[in-house]
């Protein structure tokens, strides 16, 4: 699945792109409820944003408290659910984040957790962008 | 293994999931995939919720994320574990793909398997279907081990492998199942080896066993034997070992593998019934069949070695009058002691079966040696080797010797001798049943010489034999064919020179041939024919009464014999009115007689038929007076109205003094008893001169006239009596009182 991404990773990414979530996954999503009638999609994409919300907080609590062993249960959170809804990248860079903390590498993890923010940004606007195309649903 | 987990497909049900992630999305979204490939999915946002759930709750298989914050997947398993019937529901710990700790992790805290996250929900799916198949067939296994165990239990069986240690004749390495430990009376828990289990068996079993282990090892062949064994515990069993040989791939043996069977009961019960089947119960001696048995096999060597083999009858004498005389009770008190004494008279070898024979050697036959009991009063000893009769003879005057001595029984001394006919192999039978038949015939011509003697058979014997089962069978056609008569002898009375009744005598007309009462009468009381034979004279007596009272009015009595055993019959006095009813007469014209030996044999058993034949006015004469042993004590209150005087005394008469004075004595008895006395067999006028000057007028015999076809007896009155032309009615002088009589006869004649 990863590898797949690794694949992508290298051709060039519109900005527009990078505000949207994975079209494949958000194809697999639907592919779990074709006829919508159990709205999955915006339900799972509306529990997404809840536990983004909660956890972008979270991060920065325990960032400016230093507080790395939550810093990487975030990561570790948000790892799996970002890559089930698509937010690839930030996926990706909490994977990154995790793999190096657990290593105790907190001078490479460094950059890496000074992006955290700004991709944290990208995917709420990208579930944001996606939930509103789903007109049914009120944000 | 408590637990239920319902299998899905046998069930034909959706399987139900309970998925524990405190991530809402993957809920959500694995929750989706999971429905779509047909699950039940529940789900929990983490440890403490999925517990809680859990408690009431049982689903086919539950999916822990690993990491959750509280408590998280390791802890919850490991909490979940140690729920009540939750040690075989299958966990499955989601992880993270590059997290060999948690994969590790998982496995220690009791997860069935761990799966990596991932949206590949088909794989997951897979995954989660394989664990509940085999979480399946492990439940069946569990399940069958369980039952198999029940069996095993119930079976007192169990199971054990044995290893062949390299290099070494034996077996060393052992383990028992469970079952198997519990076989001996072992925990589950306990240990055990080889060398404690021969503890447990006997030196002289132990030995055979090992010999048999080496030679099956050896052999490479299959291990199937009874040990008998003392458990540690002290009980005594006797397990059954069987096993087979494993081979490893080069087709060495190099272990067996078996089971071990408590079979203590059922040995036990085998054992019992072989010897109820064998064994006489009285008397614990081999029974009919196990002589049959040991005799075959004395025969069999008889005639593969030449030598003769005896087969000694002994029939106890008088057996049945110990029985009926003193009870079964006491019967059966004898007949353990006679076992006994027996079972000292030959090498009585107890406890012998199939196979034992022929591997003990070439004098083996020896074992077969045996008294045993056929039934009744009938014993067998069976001697599988004799050199001639004398031997076999010494042997049955060492039973007749052993059998002297009194036995003691009901508090009283018993003589139980014995009758004892031998037969040999082969000159006298070639099989048992032949060796049998003819050592019956020669015991039976010992009790027709007395009894208390042995006798080896003679060809002889047997066409006497012969003769009687002809005799018996004729006999027992001739009441059908008429062939049975009565003759009447008179009784007279001399003073009055007049009939004064008559005996009934039978007589059975063969063809040309009269066959007497001698020859066919112990025959027929021996084979109970004596009974209708009895019934039939006592319709043909009244009969005559009646032909004799139309025909020249007769209203004395006809004296019918009748044997012990009819008295014992509730139907005899009904029988008597019946006939006498039917022929129109009085029941006082029906006398009986019955000898002073047979009253005195049933007496007990006889009075109160005598009472009640008395009652209805049936007279009672004892015959042959004199010849048994009347206690007079009894004879004062005996219901009996005559007595009649033996024969032998009368024969004597005039001639020996203490005829004289016996013949006095009966009739100064039967004087003061106020009873009639007869004297029998009187055959000459000195005998009745005699019995006249003693006092007795009432005479029976040769002289006066011999026993006769009944219409002879109307010729004999009508030619003998009325015209007074006997000598002995001349000889009574002096005796007017019996003109009257003498002339009423004729007057009625």
């Amino acid at each position: 699945m990863f590898e797949r991404r690794e694949q992508r990773k290298s051709e060039p990414e519109s900005l527009d792109d990078q505000l949207r979530l994975d079209r494949g996954r958000l194809a697999e999503l639907r592919a779990l409820d074709p006829d919508g009638r159990a709205r999955l999609l915006p339900r799972v994409l509306l529990a997404y944003q809840t536990s983004l919300d909660g956890h972008v907080e979270d991060w920065r609590r325990a960032r400016r408290e230093s507080a790395w062993k939550k810093v990487s249960e975030v990561a570790h959170a948000l790892k799996s659910s970002s890559a089930s809804v698509g937010a690839l990248r930030l996926a990706r860079l909490c994977a990154e984040i995790e793999s190096l903390l657990r290593q105790g590498d907190r001078e490479r993890a460094a950059p890496l957790l000074d992006r955290f923010g700004v991709e944290a940004e990208q995917a709420g606007i990208a579930v944001r962008r996606e939930l509103a195309e789903c007109t049914d649903i009120v944000p | 293994m408590t637990h239920h987990v319902a299998s899905p497909e046998i069930n034909d049900r959706r399987p139900t999931v309970l998925l524990v992630d405190d991530d809402e999305v993957n809920l959500l979204l694995t929750g989706a995939a999971l429905r779509e490939r047909g699950f039940d999915i529940a789900t929990s946002n983490g440890g403490e919720d999925a517990l809680g759930r859990l408690a009431s709750w049982t689903p086919d298989i539950v999916v822990l994320d690993a990491l959750m914050p509280e408590l998280d997947g390791f802890e919850t398993c490991v909490r979940l574990r140690h729920m009540p019937g939750f040690d075989n529901v299958p966990v499955l710990m989601l992880t993270g793909l590059d997290d060999e700790a948690s994969i590790n992790r998982a496995y220690q805290v009791g997860a069935t398997d761990f799966f990596v996250k991932a949206t590949q929900w088909s794989l997951l799916a897979g995954r989660l279907r394989y664990l509940l198949r085999a979480s399946r067939t492990r439940q069946e296994l569990e399940r069958s081990k369980a039952k198999l165990a029940r069996a095993q239990d119930l079976a007192r069986m169990g199971s054990f492998d044995w290893w062949v240690e390299e290099g070494r004749s034996f077996v060393n390495g052992l383990e028992l199942s469970e079952e198997g430990l519990r076989v001996f009376g072992y925990g589950p828990d306990d240990r055990t080896n080889l060398r404690d289990m021969l503890r447990m068996i006997a030196p002289t079993d132990r030995e055979p066993l090992l010999r048999l282990a080496r030679q099956i090892l050896y052999q490479v062949s299959v291990l199937a034997t009874d040990v008998p064994m003392t458990l540690h515990d002290g009980r005594y069993r006797i397990i059954h070992v069987e096993a087979e040989p494993e081979f490893d791939e080069h087709g060495h043996c190099c272990s067996y593998t078996g089971i071990v069977q408590d079979v203590t009961d059922r040995r036990i019960a085998e054992d019992r019934i072989r010897h109820l089947a064998n064994y006489d119960a009285l008397t614990n001696l081999p029974n009919r069949r196990q002589l049959i048995w040991r005799a075959e096999r004395s025969l069999e060597f008889a005639r593969r070695l030449g030598h003769q083999v005896a087969l000694l009858l002994i029939d106890l004498d008088r057996f049945k009058l110990i029985n009926d005389t003193l009870g079964h009770a006491a019967g059966d008190e004898l007949l353990m002691e006679v076992a006994y004494r027996l079972r000292g008279c030959v090498r009585h070898c107890e406890q012998l079966f199939e196979g034992v024979i022929e591997t003990a050697g070439a004098r083996s036959h020896r074992t077969l040696e045996a008294v045993g009991r056929l039934g009744g009063d009938e014993f067998v000893a069976l001697l599988p080797e004799v050199a001639d009769e004398e031997d076999a003879q010494r042997v049955a005057a060492r039973i007749l010797e052993a059998l002297r001595e009194p036995v003691v029984v009901a508090g009283q001394d018993c003589f139980a001798t014995a009758s004892v006919g031998i037969a040999l192999f082969p000159r006298d039978g070639n099989s048992f049943e032949d060796l049998l038949r003819n050592s019956d015939v020669a015991m039976y011509a010992v009790k027709s010489q007395g009894r208390n003697d042995a006798m080896v058979y003679t060809p002889r014997m047997a066409s006497r034999g012969k003769e009687k089962l002809v005799l018996e069978s004729a006999l027992h056609k001739a009441i059908e064919r008429d062939e049975l008569v009565l003759f009447y002898q008179p009784k007279v009375d001399v003073l009055a020179a007049r009939m004064v009744g008559a005996e009934a005598l039978m007589r059975w007309r063969r063809g040309d041939l009269l066959i007497q009462p001698a020859d066919f009468i112990p025959l027929a009381e021996e084979t109970g024919l004596i009974v209708p034979l009895s019934e039939w004279a006592l319709r043909q007596a009244a009969h005559q009464a009646r032909l004799w009272r139309d025909a020249f009015g007769f209203d004395d009595s006809i004296a019918v014999n009748l044997p012990n055993k009819m008295f014992e019959r509730t139907d005899l006095i009904e029988r008597i009115t019946t006939s006498a009813r039917e022929e129109g007469i009085p029941n006082r014209m029906i006398q009986l007689e019955i000898t002073e030996t047979g009253l005195m044999k049933d007496l007990h058993s006889v009075i109160p038929s005598l009472h009640r034949l008395t009652e209805i006015g049936i007279q009672i004469a004892i015959d042959d007076f004199g010849t048994g042993y009347s206690s007079l004590a009894y004879l004062t209150s005996l219901p009996i109205s005559e007595v009649k005087i033996d024969r032998s005394f009368v024969r004597e008469l005039g001639v020996s003094p203490q005829s004289m004075a016996v013949v006095t004595a009966i009739i100064a008895l039967a004087r003061s008893l106020g009873l009639k006395v007869v004297a029998e067999g009187v055959e000459n006028l000195r005998q009745q001169d005699v019995l006249h000057r003693l006092g007795c007028s009432l005479m029976q015999g040769f002289m006066f006239s011999k026993p006769m076809p009944p219409e002879e007896i109307q010729r004999w009155l009508e030619q003998v009596v009325l015209p007074r032309k006997a000598p002995w009615i001349a000889s009574v002088s002096g005796a007017p009182s019996g003109t009257d009589d003498l002339q009423d006869v004729g007057r009625r004649v």
